[in-house]
């Protein structure tokens, strides 16, 4: 059975670099254009992994994950930040607010699989 | 909010469209430099949506590239692969092998049953060396009832009865030599048709081994020819596998090259951010102007930005709230004839 990704980032090219990306690797995709549109689109779904942009509109990326680990289907669930933002203090916040990883843009997607690899089980 | 990028901005703004030394602007000075803005920040939206739109077209057709090779690879690799680990030529090999030497089972037992009916013959010389005995038997006994017969025939009465038993052993003497004569014809005819047989399948048998050893050398010298085309075909998949992988690492130095479009925007948006800012606090200025100065200041201002642009993309985005259509434009002006 196939692994689902849920991809959430503002940018439609990147959302589309990361959901081909993570489609190569054998993952569905579901996206969604900011957190808001994520959060929606959760309710129900069985994900394996999430991977959000942190600055969008609506709902950022730090919103999303506090919202999503309230959530039991995402308590355990990995969730990875990809952004170009690489202040330290803006990664505590994503880690306080329960992200699993954090990458920087732009991203390998070599890098990226294998990160995904390490984290999804 | 930055600052340094907001006083940037601002100061080439001054830079472009006031000259040193004229004093304070005025309100219709103000005006049209927010109404410029507000025209920049939508060319530079425009901007941005057009860079995405043209960067997720380069990374699907990266993607497609991508997902081909790696079909094509993935489908080579499985007819050419064999989980026992033989190549197909092997095993073709193998079964050509299988039925030539049936074949030549097949031509050893006809030469084998040509060597029986040989032996047969044999046993046939055999039995005409007892039917010339059974012969000289009959002949014998032919004169022993010839010697009976005179004995009987000089005894008189008294040899009549001997005469009779000399008579039946002379048509049994006869008897038997008929019959040993119509053995000797059959036994003629059988042997005539065992040599025939023999020497037939003598000379099939030559045949077969001849037509089996050049199938076995014609089979061989194609199965050659096939391994080595196998080989090559294998070598080239190897090679396009490699290839294959390289083309995924240039699609991946490729796909992080075009993430430059995610930052870009970005800052765009931010400049776009930092000009709404400017705009918001200089509109107010703009107030006390007339309606006529202002539309005059904002023509000859406009006029003047006009005069850098070459597309006409440029011109409608500056005058309306319209995206950039590359296709419409691409379909409409592609071909421009003196």
């Amino acid at each position: 059975m196939s692994k689902t990704a849920l991809v959430v980032d503002d940018s439609t090219s990147m959302r589309q670099m990361v959901a081909f990306t993570l489609q190569s690797a054998g993952f569905e995709v579901v996206e969604g254009c900011d957190g808001k549109d994520a959060l929606a689109k959760s309710q129900g779904g069985n994900f394996n992994l999430v991977v959000t942009d942190l600055n969008m509109p609506n709902m950022d990326g730090i919103t999303l994950i506090k919202e999503l680990r309230t959530l039991p289907a995402f308590k355990f669930i990995p969730i990875l930040m990809l952004t170009t933002e690489s202040q330290d203090e803006k990664k505590q916040q994503g880690r306080a607010a329960g992200a699993t990883g954090w990458m920087t843009k732009p991203f390998n997607p070599e890098q990226l699989l294998q990160v995904v690899a390490k984290v999804v089980k | 909010m930055n600052w340094s990028k907001i006083t940037s901005c601002f100061t080439r703004f001054r830079l472009r469209f006031f000259k040193p030394g004229t004093g304070t602007h005025s309100a219709a000075d103000i005006f049209a430099g927010v109404e410029l803005m507000r025209q920049m920040r939508q060319q530079l939206t425009s901007i941005s949506a057009d860079i995405e739109g043209s960067v997720t077209g380069v990374t699907t057709g990266f993607h497609g590239m991508a997902h081909r090779a790696r079909s094509a690879v993935e489908r080579a690799a499985t007819a050419l692969d064999n989980p026992t680990g033989d190549t197909p030529i092997d095993l073709v090999r193998s079964a050509m092998e299988e039925m030539l030497a049936n074949v030549r089972t097949s031509a050893n037992f006809s030469f084998a049953i040509s060597k029986q009916i040989l032996a047969v013959e044999a046993k046939l010389s055999a039995i005409e060396q007892c039917l010339n005995n059974v012969e000289k038997v009959a002949d014998q006994a032919k004169l022993v009832a010839l010697n009976g017969q005179i004995e009987a025939n000089r005894l008189g009465d008294a040899g009549v009865a001997f005469g009779v038993v000399a008579q039946e052993t002379k048509t049994l003497a006869g008897n038997a030599g008929t019959t040993s004569e119509s053995i000797r014809e059959m036994v003629a005819d059988l042997g005539t048709a065992l040599r025939e047989t023999s020497a037939g399948l003598q000379s099939q048998n030559e045949k077969d081994s001849k037509i089996i050893a050049e199938s076995e050398q014609t089979v061989s010298e194609l199965l050659d020819s096939l391994a080595v085309s196998h080989n090559h075909m294998s070598k080239s998949l190897s090679e396009m596998s490699s290839i294959s992988t390289q083309l995924g690492q240039d699609i991946a130095q490729a796909v992080m090259s075009l993430q430059f479009q995610d930052r870009v925007s970005q800052r765009i948006a931010h400049v776009c951010e930092a000009l709404e800012f400017v705009s918001a606090n200089l509109e107010p200025a703009s107030e006390n102007a007339s309606p006529l100065a202002k539309q005059k200041r904002l023509e000859d201002w406009s006029q003047h930005v006009r005069s850098s642009y070459t597309m006409e993309s440029e011109r409608t985005g500056q005058t309306q709230d319209v995206m950039f259509d590359l296709e419409t434009e691409n379909a409409d002006n592609c071909v421009e004839l003196f």
